[in-house]
């Protein structure tokens, strides 16, 4: 018996042994493993908060790409250039950025394959201009439907000289008025949700030519703006 | 009997003792090698994430609407960071974290609408940090404060 | 007490149990490190960006924005939210799905619980319009 518990203590320190070198490996693949990890994690959380601040000065209303917020001007994407990430924007001198549009760069300042990317969805409108001369013909107050949704109309008006136009409406609301007589350019902010409908009173005879619409109908479209930061 | 290898009971202390030094022997290395190092690396990762915060809280702090003149944003700010105390600082247009050891610290650049023209200001991180945003005609001035308890 | 079975003596078991323990705690280093947080930030982007684009939106009558009409009435609400369905549609990118919700119905997918979504809630005269969105 107690040959048996001294074979079994010297069997118990082997065994000992074995486990103080086994822990120690565990421990070891531990760190090393830990050490992964934290190599991994890299500055990921400012990557992040530079690109989603950018992505947000350019969809907003103060930008020189936006019309309003979360539109964009077609013509100033257009424009955009990787020289104007440099100029506008100073405090990203050094950070490697790309400006993306539905898959085209609009501007890059550097590599960013490794970087983070935010994305907004943008709409991007196109201003046009169409001109509408209303074939007028006799007395009564014409009324003129657009054809297309603006957001100010520009009105030229030119009556005869026995003519003169004292009101014009749009949508019912008087905007302009005059007893004297209006003549001219004139600047119309309308409602951008509904086409607008001009009406025009005047004392007289209208003809074709009397009265020019100049409006400026929209094609919108919708879009990703994507912009990456590489810190 | 008992003359080859050692009894139970010496047998028994040995193993203890044996233990004993390997934990002390473990704990040793690890305090002093291996820990600060970790910490050192937690620090870094809590100060990115507490950098990229603030540069959010600044985002949200400009007002949108042309209504309001001037509004207040409370900010909080892990205390310590590594177990002390450390400034968030705006130096030429950008967000920096300083922190008393050298390894610890970060910027951030600062990208704001057209409108605001200024971000200054200063913060010690046990503060009570606030954000205001002033509005006079179409500008935006946004300061680093700290206010009353 | 007789231990003659003999191969696992305590030492190894303790040891067996340490090395377990170990691996515990460093399996959660190796899975535990989050994906980086962009995505719910993303996901609260999209959803903003959305209701954004719908409040900008005239609706097929009245002169209000679709926001609102989906807002207004349940009458309101059946007209509009086919034709919003189809506009968040169009406007999110494919791996993307969404839910409008307000007093008078839900538009849009069904939302499985347990994944992260982004969201944001729009309020209006007739009520608030809640727009959640997720990755598929």
């Amino acid at each position: 018996m107690r040959g048996d518990s001294s074979a079994r203590g010297q069997a118990n320190l082997v065994a000992l042994a074995v486990a103080v070198v086994v822990l120690t490996a565990a421990l070891g693949v531990g760190l090393a493993i830990a050490d992964g990890a934290f190599g991994d994690a890299e500055r990921d959380a400012t990557e992040r908060a530079t690109a989603a601040s950018l992505a947000e000065t350019l969809v907003h209303p103060d930008s020189s790409l936006s019309a309003r917020h979360n539109v964009l001007n077609a013509s100033a994407v257009a424009q955009f250039e990787s020289w104007d990430l440099d100029n506008r924007h100073t405090a990203l001198e050094g950070h490697d950025v790309t400006v993306r549009l539905d898959d085209e760069t609009l501007a890059t300042t550097g590599d960013t394959t490794a970087g983070t990317t935010i994305r907004r969805i943008v709409l991007v409108e196109e201003r046009q201009s169409a001109t509408r001369t209303p074939g007028l013909s006799g007395t009564g107050n014409p009324a003129v439907t657009l054809p297309r949704r603006t957001d100010r109309v520009v009105l030229t008006l030119d009556p005869d000289d026995d003519t003169t136009v004292s009101t014009v409406r749009i949508d019912e609301r008087v905007e302009l008025h005059n007893d004297s007589g209006l003549a001219g350019e004139h600047e119309i902010a309308v409602s951008p949700l509904e086409t607008a409908t001009l009406g025009i009173e005047a004392n007289g005879e209208l003809s074709e030519g009397d009265v020019r619409i100049e409006y400026f109908p929209v094609r919108t479209r919708s879009a990703v703006l994507e912009v990456t930061v590489d810190a | 009997m008992a003359d080859r290898a050692v009894s139970a009971v010496v047998g028994k202390a040995l193993e203890a003792s044996i233990v004993i030094i390997y934990i002390g022997l473990l704990t040793t290395t690890l305090y002093a090698g291996v820990l600060p190092e970790y910490r050192t690396a937690a620090a870094t990762e809590v100060a990115d994430r507490t950098v990229a915060d603030v540069s959010g809280d600044l985002q949200t702090a400009v007002p949108s609407s042309t209504a309001t003149n001037r509004t207040e944003h409370q900010v909080d700010l892990p205390a310590t960071i590594r177990g002390e105390t450390y400034w968030i600082r705006v130096q030429n247009g950008a967000l920096v974290l300083e922190h008393p050891h050298s390894d610890v610290g970060e910027r951030a650049p600062i990208v704001l609408p057209r409108s605001v023209t200024s971000v200054e200001g200063e913060w010690r991180s046990d503060e009570q940090t606030v954000i205001t945003a002033e509005r006079s005609d179409d500008t935006i001035e946004v300061r680093l404060e700290t206010g009353e308890r | 007490m007789r231990d003659g079975r003999g191969q696992l003596s305590t030492p190894v078991a303790e040891a067996g149990l340490g090395v377990i323990l170990i691996f515990a705690v460093v399996t959660t280093f190796a899975l535990g490190v989050p994906a980086p947080d962009t995505q719910q930030a993303q996901l609260d982007l999209y959803a903003e960006d959305t209701a954004t684009a719908l409040s900008g939106e005239a609706p097929l009558h009245q002169d209000a924005t679709r926001l609102t009409e989906l807002a207004r009435s349940e009458g309101a609400f059946e007209r509009e939210h086919e034709r919003a369905d189809r506009r968040l549609d169009e406007l999110l990118p494919d791996n993307v799905l969404y839910q409008i919700e307000t007093d008078h119905g839900i538009a849009g997918m069904e939302r499985p619980a347990g994944v992260p979504y982004g969201s944001t809630t729009i309020p209006t005269e007739h009520g608030d319009v809640t727009i959640r969105v997720w990755y598929a």
